[in-house]
């Protein structure tokens, strides 16, 4: 061992490391003795990040963004010649459309899906 | 090496506790942390502890021990990073030595363990297995589920790797 040319590195690595040996001992007789190590600080970890998660839940509840509300109105409106009138509550009119669409619905009253910015 | 190669266990006891410092080297080399790495020794050797018990002694009580140190030190690893800032912020980490303890240990170990961690992980662990194990090559490969020589090839690589780390970082 002593002719190995690696043998120093090797020392070094071992004594770089060298353990306690009261903890070897413990770590022996724990083990002839059956005993499961802790695992402590992975229980109070995830009690700590179910703690976390309560308190996210709790004091930062989902609310509206201050910038857009419902309208709290109800819009009626109708297509004629291919646009659509609505009524806003504000009493203006909106108009739109124009253009020739398989998919709008006969000249009439219906329910109608509106989608955009309400101003 | 300080192995005792393959061999059929007859003394539970005096087997347990040539290998404890071994293995508990081997996983302070791992990991870094002394409390973690006694919970990782521990497991393997109660491991081999239940199986000698239950009748299914293995064939060789080093690369079963140090076969199931290198998973459970793994999977330490995984855990320890992605709990480590839960942990710190419980204060759940206080295991770790003393700050004197630290900085006596610091120098040497912690240049040690930085000219490690720039060896491939195969190497790595290749030497860590070997050098700080203690293991013959025949065993280490058993754990590595390697071939001897693909053992003594590592092992070989990462001694030269780490020889030549270890100057540059003393010049």
């Amino acid at each position: 061992m002593a002719d190995d040319p690696h043998a120093a590195i090797d020392r070094r690595l071992r004594d770089a490391f060298e353990p306690d040996p009261q903890a070897a001992a413990r770590v022996a007789e724990g083990a002839l003795a059956g005993e499961t190590r802790r695992w402590r600080p992975a229980w109070t970890a995830a009690a700590a990040v179910a703690l976390c998660l309560a308190a996210a839940v709790a004091f930062w509840p989902p609310r509206p963004s201050p910038g857009i509300e419902a309208p709290g109105a109800f819009l009626s409106g109708s297509f004629t010649e291919g646009l659509l009138v609505v009524s806003l509550p504000d009493g203006s009119t909106a108009i739109t459309g124009g253009e020739a669409r398989k998919d709008r619905p006969d000249p009439g009253y219906g329910i109608v899906l509106v989608e955009g910015e309400f101003r | 090496m300080s192995g005792r190669g393959s061999s059929v266990i007859v003394d539970l006891d005096g087997t347990i506790a040539e290998l404890a410092p071994r293995v508990l080297r081997y996983a302070n080399a791992r990991l870094g942390d002394p409390a973690l790495a006694e919970d990782v020794a521990q497991e393997s050797l109660a491991a081999l502890v239940r199986a000698c018990r239950n009748g299914g002694a293995p064939e060789s009580a080093e690369a079963f021990v140090f076969a199931i140190a290198r998973r459970r030190a793994g999977r330490a690893a995984w855990r320890r990073r992605l709990w480590a800032p839960v942990e710190l912020a419980s204060g759940a980490r206080s295991g770790e030595p003393s700050p004197e303890a630290r900085a006596i240990a610091l120098d040497e170990s912690a240049r040690v363990r930085a000219a490690l961690a720039r060896l491939s992980s195969r190497d790595r662990e290749a030497i860590l297995v070997v050098a700080v194990g203690g293991l013959a090559m025949a065993d280490a490969a058993a754990a590595l589920g390697l071939s001897v020589s693909a053992v003594k090839m590592r092992v070989s690589r990462a001694r030269a790797r780490l020889a030549a780390l270890l100057e540059e970082r003393h010049g």
